[in-house]
């Protein structure tokens, strides 16, 4: 008879960060100078690792040749730092697979909880920390009528370890919105349609319900245990921020955001892996990709996160030819040629697709310059070498030129560097003043030279 | 840092043997002593009859966590509630699942994207709701005023959405909503707010049971939040005017009069759309909707068969629990199905005639319940040929409540490419020679095997690439170990087995109370099992045995603001 325990543990550690989080406003450095700080963050996420032997770049740090993989990426090599050496020491403790364990910890610096999801022959909870973009969102989200976006292409719709990599306070995920299409509705079309007065009349309706509601919450928190109070306290927040933004009107910034266009997409949704035909991918990544540009060019948000499939993903490549499932070629990456090669294949179409993101941001101009040149740009894999499973020498590339704190065009190696200091350098150049994140004993502060 | 590929291959093997001995014991958490669940002779009372309350010696209730109406929950309570079909939680963020159930109350949480549409469904709702005021309100406010018809309406509402009778202060909140709103627009708008504020509401999304001031063991729950309890378990949706009648009358407190109320409620067309979830959860039967296979290798194959699939097991499932003798056994040895005119076809059965689902029992090929249809055998395949692996590893999961681990890094792990000189058996015989993996694939391999008539799509064959399919199998490491051939003899066992039967109890109990069990539960667990053999086996009986236990009737006192 399995007996056992719920992950009760997990959320009463939930708590202590979920209070601190009003606390992030007041951490933004005071009197910071528009120019001097990044503001956007985009994250990106690919899936079961690189061939390591294929990514890294040969050369210097500043005169340096990229490899096979990231070909696409030659035309943006000037405005790139790619980052090896730095090891993932949060994922290599805790419970859960190495797919989840790298995954979890990838953005917050934390191990896994413990608890009941199965995944790969082993239980976990979700991820023990706040993500370094919610942590972000905390500090850029207050003016902007959403705090963060976060996109997925084909993730599975089931929320697990497996699938979450966004983490509002310690074991609390935030699912990627799958379909563009309810994206772009969520984006632009509220009060579509709407005269001037139907809209303030709804927005005063609201503030009244709002109201009501927060009362409500708040006056049940009191009641409830911990555990519960934790669960509920994460709801209030929610209400909370969507009433603080009811008045926010988007500035309209460029020309694109006066008449923004809906992704065409025609009959289909991908919601979520399964209703998504791994043919439709690239066309849904794509879409995905034109509306992150579009929500940060209307001013919308600050932080976007797009997330290719879950971590160890299993959605095939057709339209490259290749019908294994990526994690299965992942497994066999040392051992079995051809599944190499469909590897490198794959990458370089991940890195094709990262070489899209970045023309359309550096094609939005903003002031004197581009979007790109006011963003923060992080793009990680749960993994390094995907047949090994390894959590050491784990790859990034870091862009964006941070307000212009960023040499960019470099090929930075480090060694046996843990990989929360790359979040806290993500923290500083958003002008947030930290000098940890994550775990504290696998940080050791900012990286060095960045 | 990394550990040897010899080593890890052995770690594999030891991990795998361990896992599947002590498959229900966490590391760290005393083990159960499996003597607490004596066999008990099935079918001692007749079927619908419950057996009489557990004798623990002392009352034991599991935790009883705050839960969050589902999607599925919030649809069916919406319509009970506004009469609205236009199942708006379709398109909120899915749930998150754990244990494979996406009830679970420890694992679902609201993120601002989620409070968001909630508040978009929630403006909808009452926009629709409000069209047609006579019909909500059931009072005139030309005739009676329109500040008494909304505080009227405000206490029938607000006892509905939030299941139980307003408190002062729900009222007076309720209340200024509709003032405020009234005196700033109109009538309709001051209602509508009440609607959209009910909606939102912590009494409407979440299912809150409190704990009395001052109680410090077991609380017994109140006839309102039993009412609740019964109706999310049997309906998950609201409870219904009768029930709301009895909880008001008091007539909703005895083991009897909650067993009395179980049975009616079971009775009515909402618990068969529960039972439904059960199974769609259980069985993983939705996945068959997307399914996708290689055209090559499969050329009839064609999406709309994966909905047909899906369809065949629903009704099957339907036609095994709520017919005749109701016993779940069935699931695992009935030798008919239900088929329509494509899918005939397809399956290469005796064809039938006209559009309507027919139930048959096919002369062609070997059938045993869920185990030799589409929804199972396709979806747990790869693209282009059968997969052994995974159909071993699903019987071990869901049937047994097993856990199996992912191969370790660093091993080999190439799924064989179909040719035309080997069959599937033969492909993936390394499995079970190499010692590196034989330890997990001697348990999942030659349990998988047995399924080999089956192939990729679902279809019954006795060839595998001009061989004579070889569907001989073997389930170790269970209470029915031993040799077997092909879906028949394996359904038997699985009928048979007493391990199956006891992952069948737990299966209904993380999905009826929306947790996994605890060391609390014992008795509540010991109980079902027992309940569960003296009805036949029937889920049916045991729905109603979940109302009947400690962790159903009480729950442990909760200090506000203390731990846990």
């Amino acid at each position: 008879m399995k007996m056992r325990t719920l992950d009760r543990r997990t959320l009463l550690k939930g708590a202590g960060v979920a209070v601190g989080l009003p606390m992030l406003d007041a951490m933004v450095r005071p009197g910071r100078s528009e120019a001097a700080v990044a503001k956007r963050f985009i994250g990106v996420f690919e899936s079961n690792g690189h061939i390591i032997e294929k990514w890294t770049p040969s050369g210097t740090e500043t005169a340096f040749t990229l490899n096979t993989i990231h070909q696409p990426l030659v035309p943006h090599q000037k405005d790139l730092i790619f980052i090896a050496g730095l090891d993932n020491m949060a994922s290599q403790s805790g419970p859960g697979s190495d797919h989840i364990r790298g995954f979890g910890s990838m953005l917050t610096g934390c191990s896994m909880q413990s608890g009941t999801f199965e995944g790969g022959g082993f239980k976990s909870g979700f991820a023990d920390g706040i993500s370094l973009d919610q942590r972000l969102a905390g500090v850029l989200g207050a003016g902007t009528k959403f705090k963060s976006l976060e996109l997925g292409v084909a993730v599975d719709g089931i929320g697990h370890p497996e699938t979450r990599m966004i983490f509002q306070a310690p074991g609390q995920p935030v699912a990627p919105q799958g379909d563009p299409i309810a994206v772009f509705a969520r984006l632009f079309g509220q009060g579509a349609g709407l005269s001037q007065a139907a809209l303030e009349k709804r927005l005063k309706v609201r503030k009244s319900v709002l109201d009501a509601v927060l009362a409500d919450y708040g006056s049940l928190k009191s009641k409830l245990g911990s555990t519960d109070r934790t669960k509920v306290d994460a709801h209030l927040t929610s209400v909370r921020e969507i009433e603080q933004r009811l008045d926010i009107r988007p500035p309209v910034v460029t020309a694109a955001c006066q008449s923004p266009t809906a992704p065409t997409i025609m009959g289909i949704t991908c919601k979520d892996q399964l209703s998504c035909p791994s043919d439709k991918i690239p066309e849904i990544g794509k879409a995905h990709m034109d509306l992150l540009v579009l929500a940060i060019a209307c001013e919308l948000t600050h932080v976007v996160t797009l997330q290719w499939g879950n971590c160890g993903n299993r959605y095939s490549f057709p339209w490259l030819g290749i019908k294994d499932l990526h994690h299965d070629l992942g497994h066999q990456a040392n051992t079995n040629p051809l599944a190499r090669e469909k590897l490198v294949k794959i990458e370089t179409w991940y890195a094709e697709q990262f070489a899209y993101l970045l023309t359309k941001l550096k094609g939005v101009s903003e002031g004197s310059g581009t979007l790109y040149d006011n963003s923060l740009v992080l793009y990680s894999n749960e993994l390094s070498d995907p047949d090994k499973h390894s959590h050491n020498n784990m790859p990034y590339i870091v862009g964006g030129r941070a307000g212009g704190q960023l040499k960019l065009g470099r090929f930075k190696q480090y060694g046996n560097v843990p990989h929360n200091n790359i979040l806290v350098s993500c923290l500083n150049l958003m002008g947030v003043p930290a000098t940890t994140f994550g775990y504290p004993q696998f940080c050791t502060g900012p990286l060095t030279g960045l | 840092m990394f550990r040897s590929a010899k080593l890890i291959a052995c770690l594999a093997v030891a991990g795998c043997m361990g896992d599947i001995e002590g498959t229900m014991d966490e590391p760290g958490e005393p083990p159960i002593d499996k003597s607490m669940n004596p066999e008990v002779p099935p079918g001692t009372l007749p079927p619908g009859t419950v057996p009489p309350p557990p004798s623990c010696q002392t009352l034991s209730p599991g935790p009883a966590p705050i839960r969050r109406l589902t999607r599925f929950e919030y649809n069916n309570t919406v319509r009970q509630l506004l009469d609205d079909t236009s199942n708006p939680a379709d398109a909120f963020a899915p749930e998150e699942v754990a244990l494979g159930w996406d009830n679970n109350a420890f694992a679902l949480g609201v993120t601002p994207l989620v409070a968001e549409q909630y508040l978009n469904a929630a403006e909808a709702l009452a926009e629709k709701a409000t069209a047609d005021l006579p019909k909500l309100l059931k009072c005139d406010p030309a005739i009676t005023g329109e500040a008494k018809c909304a505080q009227t309406f405000i206490d029938a509402f607000g006892k509905r959405a939030y299941r139980r009778p307003l408190t002062t202060e729900d009222r007076t909140r309720l209340t200024k909503v509709y003032t405020d709103n009234r005196a700033a627009f109109d009538f309709r708008t001051g209602i509508s707010a009440v609607v959209q504020t009910a909606l939102l509401s912590s009494s409407f999304f979440y299912r809150v049971e409190l704990t009395p001031a001052g109680a410090t063991g077991p609380v017994k729950l109140g006839p309102w939040e039993l009412a609740s309890r019964l109706s999310y378990l049997l309906w998950n949706s609201m409870p219904d005017d009768a029930l709301f009648a009895v909880a008001e009358s008091g007539a909703l407190t005895t083991r009897e009069q909650i067993a009395a109320q179980a049975q009616r409620l079971l009775a009515d067309p909402k618990a068969k759309a529960v039972v439904r979830r059960f199974h769609q959860q259980w069985l993983g039967l939705t996945k068959a909707d997307g399914l996708e296979k290689d055209k090559a290798t499969f050329p009839t194959f064609t999406a709309d068969l994966g909905p047909l699939f899906r369809q065949e097991s629903e009704r099957f499932i339907e036609q095994v629990i709520w017919q005749g003798s109701g016993d779940y056994r069935q699931l695992f040895t009935a030798p008919y199905t239900f088929i329509n005119a494509k899918l005939s076809t397809f399956y290469g059965m005796d064809p039938v005639t006209g559009t309507a689902w027919q139930q048959v029992t096919p002369t062609v090929g070997e059938r045993s319940g869920v185990l030799s249809q589409g929804s199972l055998m396709a979806t747990l395949a790869k693209n282009n040929q059968t997969d052994p692996i995974t159909r071993g590893k699903f019987v071990r999961e869901h049937f047994f409540c097993q856990t199996l681990p992912d191969p370790p890094p660093g091993v080999n792990v190439t799924v064989p490419v179909p040719t035309p000189n080997s069959s599937t058996r033969e492909r993936f015989a390394r499995h079970s020679s190499d010692p590196a993996c034989s330890g997990c694939h001697l348990l999942l391999d030659k349990l998988g095997f047995g399924f080999e008539n089956y192939d990729g799509v679902g279809k019954w064959r006795t060839t595998d690439t001009g061989r004579a399919v070889d569907a001989s199998g073997e389930i170790a490491g269970t209470d029915v170990e031993g040799p077997f051939r092909g879906v028949r003899e394996l359904g038997a066992k699985l009928g048979g087995s007493k391990d199956v039967r006891s992952c069948m109890t737990l299966q209904y109990f993380r999905f009826s109370y929306g947790r996994g069990e605890t060391d609390l539960d014992e008795c509540t667990v010991k109980y079902l099992n027992d309940a569960f053999a003296k009805s036949g086996y029937r889920p049916r009986d045991l729905l109603v045995a979940l109302t009947q236990t400690d962790s159903f009737l009480y729950r442990p006192a909760i200090v506000a603001g203390g731990t846990p």
